[in-house]
This record gives structure tokens, C-alpha cells and sequence, in this order.
């Protein structure tokens, strides 16, 4: 597991947004197809209904509109690069991101797709904050968009249950370390070697084994949260908010009795909106921020898991913003 | 059962009044997923338990029987 660790200015994040599709496909829509219950799929996930974007909403549509919002909630000020965190871009090529800047009035910046799956994030966090630390960029526009629905098959229980649809958009500026909103170390990792846990070959569905990947999720979330907190110089006992990647519900559980942390700590939205990927953190902090469970000052620790493997964690003090701001990101 | 394994069902939170000894696991509300919390929870007492012998413990019964004999051997 690798953080940085220099001099340069760091990473703060002032803007915040989102896209949220309006539809929800419940689990009385899908049980009879997959041969179960609904009471099945909630016990087994903890999810009730998942976001779908309506036909022909591609992962631009939803970037754009989570971008556009996170840029009018930030400070106003100019974007030099366009990170955008998706293992679901809508061509092989060219990558969404170009698409995307220029639809949202920044033709020209540096702009390309990361595709680092649900930790996808956490990544784009970290490059961000290197642009930043190399005053490569004084503001980073990083929006993590993904449909893993697209590419699931229907009739497998192990995936059709878990997997909603959704983007998010964080503004980050140059800042002071130790400022509200300051990111502290971000601890990366993968290894590829376990990667056939999580597939989606070209043509073909996303097969997902479920048990090794539990494990794995459970081990790898615990271990970069502690040194991710060990990193910030905080007790796991001084998180005020842990923001793991929504994945499934008894996997957020048993990561929160791995590191004996209090069920109040954790933040949780997964059961209307499903597993979003990429967009499952900043969609929670989003959430959570408007309906007040998450407030200026709180320590939050991040966490995230996804296909690679790849896995990672982050600290912030979560910064002020203003309640029509925290409105505007999750309409 | 073992004070073992029924310390590590309510630590998943499964109530202890509603375990059934002898009848199959999800009678008791141990599912699938709950195999793997709590090889997980086993992990963490230094005693690795793969997916197949979890699997072949099809009621409370076998598996406090596994448990036992795994922690006691660790």
C-alpha cells in the first residue's frame, strides 16, 4: 500500500454534487426472476430498491449533471483538470471525460477516465491531490459516474441484486494541509492477482465471486483504514464519520466490528440507491451532509473495495458548506 | 452448543434463542453470507477456515463441531 507524503500545497475539497436517477427498480421488481424472495435479497444485502437512469442515459449524462452541480456548489473558481473515475465509460474510445469537460464549458483542460472500479474514487482523489501538490492544477474537477447494471446479467443472483446507478462530483482546490476539508494521506493499493474475483470481460456479464470477495472486502477495507487513520495521526476512536464504500450492507457491518468502531460512526446509503461503485462514497457524504448526519468538522474516514483488486482509504475533516449548496448536490 | 461458536453468533448478531441445534442453518438465520462473517470472525482468532468446510456444515450441530475442533487446534 502506497500514500504520498510531500510538501506541496494540499488538496481541499469546496464543491460537491450529484445525480441521483429518480427511478428504482425494488426487489419485489426482480426477486421473481432471480428465483428468490425480496425478504432474501434485503437480508442478503441490505438493499430495498436500487437508482436506474432512464433509458439512453449514458454515463456522460449522468457526469455532466453531477459536475455541472458540483462546480456551481464550489468557490467559483477555475478548473485546470477533469478526473472522471468510471469502469463504465460509454466507448472504448475516446474516453468519456473529454465529452464531459466540454459539455460542461471546459474544453481544453486536461480530461480522462480512471478506471480503478468501486476504490475508483479514492484514486481519482489521489491524482487529483497530486496535480495539486505539483501545482500541476490549483482545481480538480473529480467525478466518479458508473452503471454497473449495464453490465450485469439479469439472472444472477450473485450481482443483478446489488448494483444501482449514479454519479457524484467533488471540487478540489489547493489549500493548507490541516484546513476544514484538507484530504490527509490516501492510502492505495492493488493486486492483480485476485482479479478474476471480479470480471466483466468485453461481450460479456460481470461475474462476481461472492464469498472471496466478502473476505476480501472485509480485509482489505480494515486494513487501509487503520493505516489511512494511522497516517492523519487520529485514533480510529476519534472518526467521527466512517464512509465505507457501499458495497452491501453486512459488508460495511462486519468491516465496523473489525475495527470495533460503533454502529453510529458508520454512514450508510445503500438501501434506496444500491451499490453505486465509484459514486457510492461521495454520494453517501452527499446525503448525509443534507440530512444533517454528517457536519462541518467531523473527522471522516473513507474506505473503498472494488474489482482489480484494488482497495484504498482516506482522511478529511468535512469543510463547511452552505445548506443551499448541500440542496443543490443532491436534488 | 459450544459457549464458542454462540459467542460468535451473536456476534453477528443472530439471537440465541432462535438457533435450532440439529435443523438446517438457515433455520437458525445462518445464511450463506453469515458463513462468511464468520470465517471472517475466525480469522481474526488466528484460525483459517476455507469457504468448502464452512459449506459441508449444513446444520448448527456440524458446524459447532467444526468450530470446536478448529479453535481447539489452532
Amino acid at each position: 500500500m502506497s500514500h504520498s507524503d510531500n510538501n506541496g500545497p494540499a488538496a481541499v475539497i469546496c464543491g460537491l454534487g450529484t445525480a441521483r436517477p429518480d427511478s428504482r427498480v425494488t426487489n419485489e421488481d426482480i426477486c421473481g426472476g432471480l428465483g428468490v424472495s425480496a425478504a432474501w435479497i434485503r437480508s442478503r444485502t441490505g438493499i430495498a430498491s436500487r437508482a436506474r437512469a432512464a433509458h439512453g442515459v449514458s454515463t456522460a449524462d449522468l457526469a455532466v449533471q453531477a459536475g455541472a452541480r458540483a462546480l456551481r456548489t464550489g468557490d467559483g473558481g477555475r478548473v485546470d483538470a477533469l478526473v472522471l473515475a468510471t469502469i463504465t465509460p460509454d466507448h472504448r474510445c475516446p474516453a468519456t471525460a473529454p465529452g464531459v469537460a466540454a459539455r460542461l464549458g471546459l474544453p481544453g483542460i486536461p480530461a480522462f477516465d480512471l478506471a480503478a472500479a468501486c476504490t475508483g474514487l479514492l484514486y481519482a482523489l489521489q491524482v487529483a491531490a497530486g496535480f495539486i501538490a505539483a501545482r500541476t492544477a490549483r482545481r480538480v474537477l473529480i467525478i466518479a459516474a458508473d452503471r454497473i447494471p449495464s453490465l450485469v446479467n439479469p439472472q444472477d443472483r450473485a450481482t443483478a441484486p446489488l448494483f444501482g446507478e449514479g454519479a457524484a462530483a467533488l471540487v478540489v482546490r489547493a489549500g493548507e494541509r490541516g484546513a476544514p476539508g484538507a484530504l490527509g494521506p490516501i492510502m492505495l493499493a492493488a493486486d492483480g492477482r485476485d482479479g478474476s474475483a471480479i470480471v466483466a470481460p468485453h461481450g460479456g456479464f460481470l461475474t462476481m465471486r461472492g464469498p472471496e470477495t466478502f473476505q476480501q472486502a472485509v480485509t482489505r477495507m480494515s486494513e487501509a483504514s487503520v493505516s489511512a487513520a494511522e497516517a492523519a495521526g487520529w485514533r480510529l476512536a476519534d472518526v467521527d464519520r466512517f464512509v465505507p464504500h457501499q458495497a452491501n450492507a453486512r459488508i460495511t457491518a462486519a468491516v465496523v466490528r473489525q475495527l470495533e468502531l460503533e454502529d453510529s460512526q458508520a454512514l450508510q446509503f445503500i438501501e434506496q440507491v444500491g451499490n453505486t461503485s465509484a459514486a457510492s462514497i461521495p454520494l453517501t457524504l452527499a446525503q448525509a451532509s443534507a440530512d444533517g448526519r454528517l457536519l462541518p468538522g467531523h473527522r471522516v474516514l473513507m474506505t473503498a473495495f472494488g474489482a482489480g483488486l484494488t482497495w484504498g482509504a482516506a482522511t478529511v475533516v468535512w469543510p463547511a458548506l452552505s445548506p443551499s449548496d448541500l440542496k443543490e448536490a443532491v436534488q | 452448543m459450544s459457549r464458542d461458536l454462540e459467542e460468535l453468533l451473536v456476534e453477528l448478531k443472530l439471537d440465541p434463542r432462535e438457533l435450532r441445534f440439529g435443523a438446517p442453518l438457515e433455520d437458525s438465520g445462518v445464511d450463506s453470507l453469515a458463513l462468511v462473517e464468520l470465517s471472517v470472525l475466525l480469522g481474526e482468532r488466528g484460525v483459517r477456515v476455507s469457504q468448502e468446510e464452512l459449506a459441508a456444515a449444513t446444520t448448527l450441530e456440524a458446524l459447532d463441531r467444526m468450530v470446536a475442533d478448529r479453535l481447539s487446534g489452532r
